[in-house]
């Protein structure tokens, strides 16, 4: 399903993995769009049940993607997938932040919005 | 003070900025370590900004979940057990290997423990991983053995928990520890900002301060400076680089005429500089203001001249001094009214001028009157002597005696104005010629002896502290100079002694002459002017003997003329001392003797056998005189009347003695002498014996140069004549005659003008003189007057001159026109008159060398 929303790549290094890395993925926003959602917050939840929450107003049309694919193949729970929000670390310092870090959520199988 | 404070505030200006220095140091050093904390503050915040403590926790928490999974799927070996057990593993998995390799845990795995025990984890993990992995029948036989191998796992995991959170105790730590320095860091160079600041603070507070007094000084020297400016006298103009009048005091106002307002911002070029200075201010301006130069600026006070308001132009004095002001230069001109002043000085150098014009006038006067009073006075003395020796009554013989006494002292009195005259025009110097000094004090002593004995006094000499001394000095004037003073003590002496004393002082060349009397002396008061002009003291002697008061004045003058100096000594009633130093130095000593008195021995006239004698003279009076005294005597006395027709008459005839006079028309007596030696006419070997007004040394010499024998000076008395013509020689036959073309100048006339009148004024005749003839000659040569009675009128006229200036030549030659015009012969006068250019020219050659040869020997 979110293969049919769109298909992005961010290339970028994270903090937590060796070496550059290239994301596929739909952007948040995208998602949003197609949903109609221009308000309010969502709430992004991991296997393990840690959740984070993303104002949409802070979503933007290049960040974050939720990544379905890391350098070329999908990701196993092993390998922090099956799905990441990722964002362009490298691309400027406003994404090098604790929140932003915090939003990082990998092994993330639901996503909410919450009014 | 003013100049403590200039020198001591670039220190301190100095100080503040090092202070200044220091202080952006400080600001620099604060900022760069405020930013230094800001970024170990948000260090801190990234560091747990991905809750790194509390992912680590996590680990614990998954393993544990997982261990639960693992016994759950073991009890129930369920499908969906052992699935999430899959997951769990999956999770944890994910989690432990997020920390072996994300960025973030860098600093975390370099904490070798933790490193160890992560990788011994991660190790045991994937060994199970084919169990976990394998299909869900065989992982249910096989998870007894996972619980086991979980369980073992337990105290792993505890410890990479435990060596992380370990780790980043210590990490904060020493964070913290950072953090303290740099704050420590920040808090001392706050201090030292601080105190910088306090110090700065202070500092400026002194500057202030001083920057006050100095304010206040300057405040004050300005005021001083203003009233000295407003009140000083001089006019006082400062004007700017571009000539503009920028300042313009009361005193300048009083002087150029303008107020202050009417001229500042006005070029002061126009204002007070002269119309024919502008032009050169305007160049020395601009050249000032280009390369410095200066030629007047700071070269102190300079005259120049300086217009006024009214057009007037005045003389001034000023000064121009530079200054540099924030406006760029000022030039600061102090000036001085001159005028009052320049007319002052004019006024005295008029007056002054005036007072030596008429001293000169005065001088020239006397002189002039002396040397013309002289010839006549010789004249009526000689006259006197003839009438003496006619028959006469006794009351005759009386008066004439009265005239002949009074006739002499006015000759003496005549003469000693010429001296005066003479040594006041500085003529000549004393000469240095070796001399006997004793024999000349005898002469003196002996001179003196008759006068002296009439008034009863004695004359001696007492050399005794000198000796027999050969000097070297001018015998001459030293003669006079005592003659003055023993004939002055004589005088004032009766029935006493008078003493003249020679003593050499010390071992100097000086020698100190002293005339020493027993007379009247002289009172205090008197004895300060003695020796002043026409001084004399009123007493019965001096009525007596009639001085003219220039005697002691003619000595001091001589002695003067000697470098030496006089003084005088007395008591009145009590007899006076005169003495005078000069420097005489001593040449020889001969054998010591003890001059004494001598009788002055009269030699009686010697009678001679008679003579035959021509005497040569061009005077009327003079050859009156001589041929009566020669006829007394029993001579025979042929007249001739100038120097041509003596030598005439000594051709013509053999005479025993010819008396020549030296000054004549025509011919003088030097150039008849040696015509008539040099000829061969019949008197050529006769004794010829000069007659002259001069018995200078160098006359006399010039007299035997030419084949005289003697030289008789005038006035002549019987006595001089018989003593001259009783002493026979046969000199002349040795005298060698010299040729010599007729005279064209009397050269004795010239050096009797020279010697009476001093050089100066005779200089003055001589050339005047000249000049009038160069001008009458060329009229008379050139444009003669048609009317003969004029041009003869001229013709005298000048040949009067040329007689007095001794033109021989050219005055025989205007004779002689003049002679031709008075006898009806205008036309040959006419003819001959161009010849009188001819003869001028060379008289006036010889003439003006010869007053230059006068002026050289002098």
């Amino acid at each position: 399903m979110l293969r049919s929303v769109g298909s992005d790549t961010i290339q970028t290094t994270t903090i937590w993995t060796e070496g550059d890395q290239q994301f596929v993925g739909v952007y948040l926003k995208a998602i949003l769009d197609t949903l109609g959602v221009t308000e309010g917050t969502v709430r992004a939840s991991a296997i393990n049940d840690y959740s984070i929450e993303i104002p949409v107003a802070d979503v933007t049309a290049d960040a974050p993607m939720i990544a379905y694919e890391n350098n070329g193949s999908a990701m196993s729970i092993r390998d922090k997938g099956p799905l990441w929000i990722v964002y362009p670390y490298d691309s400027a310092p406003e994404y090098q932040t604790e929140v932003i870090y915090s939003r990082s959520i990998w092994q993330l199988d639901r996503l909410e919005i919450l009014k | 003070m003013q100049e403590t404070v200039e020198l001591q505030q670039p220190l301190r200006w100095a100080k503040v900025g090092i202070l200044g220095a220091v202080l952006a140091v400080c600001f620099i050093a604060i900022a760069m370590l405020g930013f230094e904390v800001n970024r170990k503050m948000s260090e801190q915040a990234t560091a747990s900004s991905d809750n790194i403590q509390w992912t680590l926790s996590q680990i614990e928490v998954e393993f544990l979940r997982v261990e639960e999974a693992v016994r759950d799927a073991r009890d129930s070996k369920e499908p969906n057990d052992i699935a999430e057990f899959r997951r769990r593993f999956d999770i944890l998995y994910s989690r432990l290997a997020t920390f072996q390799k994300g960025s973030v845990y860098a600093g975390l795995r370099s904490e070798l423990t933790f490193a160890t025990m992560l990788a011994g984890v991660i190790h045991e993990l994937d060994v199970l991983i084919p169990l976990v992995d394998a299909p869900n029948d065989v992982l249910a036989t096989n998870l007894e053995e996972l619980v086991g191998r979980f369980e073992g796992l337990e105290a792993g995991v505890r410890n990479i928990a435990l060596a992380g959170i370990n780790y980043f105790a210590r990490v904060s730590d020493e964070s913290r520890n950072d953090i303290w320095l740099t704050l420590m860091r920040v808090a001392a160079l706050t201090i030292a900002l601080v105190m910088a600041l306090i110090i700065l603070s202070v500092v400026l507070f002194q500057l202030y301060s001083v920057s006050q007094r100095s304010a206040e000084s300057v405040r004050a020297a300005s005021a001083r400076l203003e009233a000295m400016v407003n009140s000083t006298l001089d006019a006082v103009i400062v004007i700017d680089n571009k000539g503009k009048i920028v300042e313009f005091n009361g005193a300048a106002e009083f002087v150029f005429g303008y107020s202050r307002d009417e001229v500042i911002d006005q070029p002061m070029v126009d204002i007070i500089i002269p119309l024919k200075y502008r032009k050169a201010h305007m160049e020395g301006m601009k050249r000032h203001l280009r390369d410095g130069t200066a030629h007047i600026v700071g070269k102190g006070r300079v005259q120049m001249e300086a217009l006024r308001k009214n057009g007037e132009v005045f003389p001034c004095e000023f000064s121009i001094a530079s200054a540099q002001s924030p406006q760029g230069v000022l030039f600061v001109s102090f000036l001085r009214d001159n005028s009052a002043q320049v007319a002052a000085e004019l006024e005295l150098l008029t007056a002054r001028d005036e007072a030596l014009a008429g001293e000169r006038a005065r001088a020239e006067f006397m002189a002039v009157m002396s040397h013309e009073m002289r010839t006549p006075l010789n004249g009526m003395l000689g006259t006197m002597e003839l009438i003496k020796d006619t028959p006469l009554s006794q009351r005759q013989r009386d008066y004439i005696k009265i005239m002949e006494t009074s006739g002499r002292l006015l000759l003496h009195h005549v003469n000693d104005v010429l001296d005066i005259a003479r040594l006041d025009s500085g003529r000549g110097h004393a000469e240095k010629r070796p001399f006997a000094l004793n024999e000349l004090l005898i002469e003196v002593m002996e001179s003196q002896h008759g006068i002296a004995t009439a008034n009863n006094t004695t004359v001696e000499v007492d050399m005794s502290e000198l000796g027999q001394v050969n000097v070297l000095g001018d015998q001459q004037r030293l003669r006079q100079v005592l003659l003055n003073l023993v004939s002055n003590a004589i005088k004032f002496t009766r029935d006493g002694l008078v003493r003249i004393e020679a003593e050499q002082l010390g071992d100097s060349d000086v020698i100190e002459f002293r005339v020493v009397d027993s007379g009247i002396g002289i009172s205090e008061e008197n004895l300060e002017r003695i020796f002043e002009d026409f001084v004399t003291l009123d007493s019965s002697y001096s009525r007596e003997s009639g001085g003219t008061g220039l005697g002691l004045g003619i000595a001091k003058r001589l002695v003067e003329t000697m470098d030496g100096s006089i003084g005088a000594e007395s008591e009145l009633g009590d007899g006076s001392l005169f003495w005078f130093r000069i420097p005489l130095p001593i040449l020889s000593r001969s054998q010591f003797e003890m001059p004494v008195p001598v009788e002055t021995t009269i030699a009686p006239a010697v009678v001679s056998a008679s003579l035959d004698i021509l005497v040569v003279e061009d005077n009327q009076i003079n050859q009156l005189v001589v041929e009566e005294m020669l006829n007394k005597e029993g001579h025979r006395v042929t007249l001739a009347n100038n120097g041509v027709e003596g030598v005439a008459a000594a051709a013509l005839r053999k005479y025993d003695v010819i008396l020549m006079d030296i000054s004549m028309p025509r011919m003088d007596g030097v150039e008849a002498c040696m015509a008539i030696r040099s000829g061969d006419g019949r008197s050529r070997d006769s004794r010829i014996i000069a007659l002259t007004a001069h018995a200078l040394p160098a006359d006399i010499e010039r007299f035997k140069d030419a084949g005289m024998n003697d030289a008789l000076v005038k006035p002549i008395s019987r006595t001089k004549l018989a003593r001259v013509l009783s002493i026979k020689t046969n000199s002349s036959q040795d005298v060698q005659p010299i040729h010599r073309e007729m005279a064209i100048i009397a050269e004795d006339v010239i050096i009797n003008l020279f010697e009476d009148l001093g050089e100066e004024r005779a200089l003055g005749l001589v050339n005047n003189f000249i000049q009038e003839t160069d001008g009458v000659v060329d009229m008379l040569v050139n444009r003669p007057s048609d009317d003969d009675k004029q041009l003869i009128g001229d013709i005298h006229k000048l040949a009067g001159s040329a007689s007095l200036f001794g033109t021989a030549a050219l005055g025989d030659t205007l004779r002689t026109l003049e002679t031709l015009g008075k006898s009806n012969a205008a036309d040959k006068m006419r003819d001959q008159l161009p010849r009188l250019e001819t003869i001028w020219a060379n008289t006036r050659m010889e003439l003006t060398s010869l007053i230059h040869e006068g002026s050289d020997s002098d």
